[in-house]
């Protein structure tokens, strides 16, 4: 027990001490959560619209302003022909085309009845499928805003309510997600640089004859790196919090979150240690193979993400139950 | 050009005498193309929901009908209460939970209006989003149904109505491998010409095979095409059979000319290869190379809009983005394969690209010392 504890002793020392990894390991991460929690979105905000308007009376001309001033649309464009449409959808100019039809303000106040045509740029499904959404939405409102709230028979008014995150900001789907993914991706390549440092440094053969069985050689490894990648996943709940503003605030989801990191790590790590078995010498194979493997870890990413994400949900039923209650 | 000749022939050589750069560039297109489109599939369908039907009334049970008739919706429980299929919320079993009240039918029909309650998992924010519009588009339709049935709608009623046509182009069935397979034809260019490039010249470096190079006659700018052609090969080899594979697996088939993706890729190539040679000049051994182009490569994918739109970002982001090469062969390989861009639609990305290579390989040329420090 003693020498297992003097092995997970010089781990450590081989990981502080090293100031590229520790770099590697504190700043890298860092930098990560600040650029992907912030960068990443799913939420369709400033989507240029392209209108193409027949009409040119106050009723398209409110029509426009009203999606332009809405947070989701830019107006990016007046069209003038229908070719221009095509044009501005391949040249990648604008996601959603709305066509206002001649005359649309006397057929408004004569026959009642108009039609606005919206297309949208389906090359990206879900995108496509939300602004179409919003801009009905908006087109929708104003005709509400036309017939001044005159109540029709046989209404079912609609209450919806979007439970743990009511602004539908995606961050609470991206920040777990990419902290799940840098975790894994720090834990498979820190342990394996490890060992095969050892391997290329030839003190590997030292490790052998010394009278550790390798099994305990490669636990002591992974004891030290998973103590240190856990004090990072304390770091990351604190830059969630502070930086983010999304990571559970409360204690019960903090040792939720933390469990899960916990058992994520010790996958990771054992993972790690499971290709090594396979890596023979050869370090440029397993350099390379490893690369191969990049994409293989963004699909993990959304399998892992999801229990991350589960988690929060838990909490956050929690916080609303009670305030239910 | 004599020298480059025997350069090109020796890194072939030394390319086709290696059994894991083949596999590598004959496998990664195929599994990659075959596996993460299926796995990183955000397609909304199947949205599972529970009903909560306090009413049992004949207009409860027709909604319900019609939800579920539409197939986005699958019914997974007939709850109780609201606080039971809360529970399954929580559980990820459903998605969205409709609350139908009490006296629903009566109040429809005596009132005249009545309320119905949509939950929705909101923690992934386009799913729920889109799961509330659809399941408020069938509600109205079912509202609109009712309504006909007590009142004859006169033609020109007194009300003003616009009616919202809309129609979505190049993908009317929203089929997300038409979106998620062209992206990552462009990631899987991106991995095999920089890093591949930047691995081997690296591993020269370890070997101090790099030593005779030095010593050599070579010019830099020989030794740099000398590494940089043949990745070349292999990274349109790589593209050309992301295409079968597009086409044979998932029958996608560009709707612009495979012309233009070519040329583009042509083009990429150039400055992704510059990239990886820029990083193999600040690495000396292969762990800092692979620790350098995984951070990259995490920031070329993530920045690159391949999952989430650029437009979407912040300011600053968009600003870095800008700088992401990959976003820009992304854009355009998604353009060709989708919406048949041409290559004049396509020209601003086209000087980019241009612009790119020469500042990447550039950079690559002058960090290039024969001399140890």
């Amino acid at each position: 027990m003693k020498i297992f504890w003097s092995f997970i002793k010089k781990e450590f020392w081989h990981v502080l001490r090293d100031r590229r990894s520790m770099l590697i390991l504190i700043g890298l991460p860092v930098m990560m959560m600040l650029l992907f929690g912030f960068a990443l979105s799913n939420e369709v905000k400033n989507s240029n619209v392209a209108i193409l308007d027949y009409a040119q009376d106050e009723s398209s001309r409110h029509l426009a302003n009203r999606l332009e001033s809405s947070r989701y649309f830019t107006v990016s464009d007046y069209l003038h022909s229908e070719r221009d449409r095509a044009n501005s959808f391949e040249q990648g100019k604008a996601r959603l085309v709305a066509i206002f039809p001649a005359r649309l303000a006397d057929d408004l106040a004569h026959s009642r009845n108009a039609q606005v045509r919206l297309i949208g740029d389906a090359s990206d499904p879900n995108t496509a499928n939300i602004i179409i959404n919003y801009a009905t939405a908006i087109i929708l409102d104003y005709q509400a805003e036309l017939v001044k709230r005159q109540n029709l028979p046989y209404t079912i008014n609609i209450e919806t309510r979007m439970l743990y995150n009511p602004q539908l900001q995606s961050s609470f789907n991206f920040v777990p997600g990419v902290m799940t993914l840098i975790l894994m991706l720090l834990g498979a390549m820190m342990t394996s640089v490890s060992i095969v440092r050892e391997k290329e440094n030839g003190t590997m053969e030292i490790l052998l004859v010394s009278p550790m069985r390798p099994l305990l050689v490669v636990l002591s490894k992974s004891c030290a790196l998973y103590g240190i990648m856990l004090c990072r996943c304390i770091d990351y709940s604190a830059d969630g919090t502070y930086r983010i503003g999304h990571a559970p605030a409360r204690q019960p989801a903090l040792a939720v979150s933390r469990k899960h990191v916990v058992y994520h790590h010790y996958i990771v790590v054992g993972f790690a240690h499971f290709v090594l078995g396979f890596v023979a010498a050869n370090s440029y194979v397993h350099l390379i193979s490893r690369n191969a493997h990049a994409l293989a870890c963004f699909q993990r990413l959304y399998v892992s993400h999801r229990k991350y994400a589960q988690n929060h949900a838990d909490y956050e039923q929690y916080r609303t139950d009670k305030m239910v209650l | 050009m004599h020298n480059l000749f025997i350069l090109l022939q020796k890194e072939f050589r030394q390319i086709f005498r290696n059994p894991t750069i083949l596999r590598l560039i004959l496998m990664m297109p195929i599994i990659q193309l075959i596996l993460i489109p299926f796995a990183a599939d955000y397609e909304i369908k199947n949205i599972s929901f529970s009903v909560v039907d306090l009413d049992h009334s004949d207009y409860a049970r027709r909604l319900v009908e019609k939800m579920t008739a539409t197939g986005y919706f699958r019914l997974v429980e007939y709850g109780t209460s609201y606080a039971q299929s809360l529970n399954t919320i929580g559980n990820s079993q459903t998605d969205i939970i409709l609350t139908i009240p009490a006296g629903f039918e009566r109040d429809l029909v005596r009132e005249q209006q009545t309320t119905i309650h949509l939950a929705a998992d909101a923690v992934n924010g386009v799913r729920a989003g889109l799961g509330t519009a659809y399941a408020a588009q069938i509600i109205a339709d079912f509202n609109a149904n009712i309504r006909s049935e007590w009142l004859t709608v006169p033609q020109y009623g007194q009300m003003p109505r616009i009616e919202v046509v809309s129609s979505s182009w190049y993908n009317p069935y929203f089929d997300y491998h038409l979106f998620m397979v062209p992206g990552i034809l462009a990631i899987l260019v991106t991995m095999v010409g920089s890093f591949m490039a930047a691995l081997n010249i690296v591993a020269e470096k370890e070997a101090g095979t790099i030593e005779q190079l030095n010593v050599s006659p070579l010019k830099k700018h020989e030794f740099i095409l000398g590494k940089l052609i043949p990745f070349w090969v292999l990274g349109l080899i790589s593209i050309t059979i992301g295409n079968i594979v597009a086409y044979t697996v998932f029958g996608i088939v560009p709707i612009g000319s495979y012309w233009t993706i070519y040329i583009f890729s042509a083009i990429y190539l150039l400055s992704v290869l510059g990239i990886g040679l820029l990083i193999s000049t600040f690495a000396d051994t292969q762990q800092q190379a692979t620790l350098f182009s995984f951070f990259f490569m995490m920031v070329f994918i993530l920045m690159g809009g391949l999952y989430t739109p650029i437009e979407s970002m912040p300011t600053w982001a968009q600003w870095i983005a800008s700088f992401n090469p990959p976003a820009y062969f992304i854009k355009v390989i998604r353009a060709v394969f989708i919406k048949g861009s041409t290559f004049t639609d396509l020209l601003p990305d086209f000087y980019k690209m241009i612009g790119f290579a020469l500042v990447f390989n550039s950079l690559a040329i002058l960090n290039y010392r024969k001399r140890s420090a």
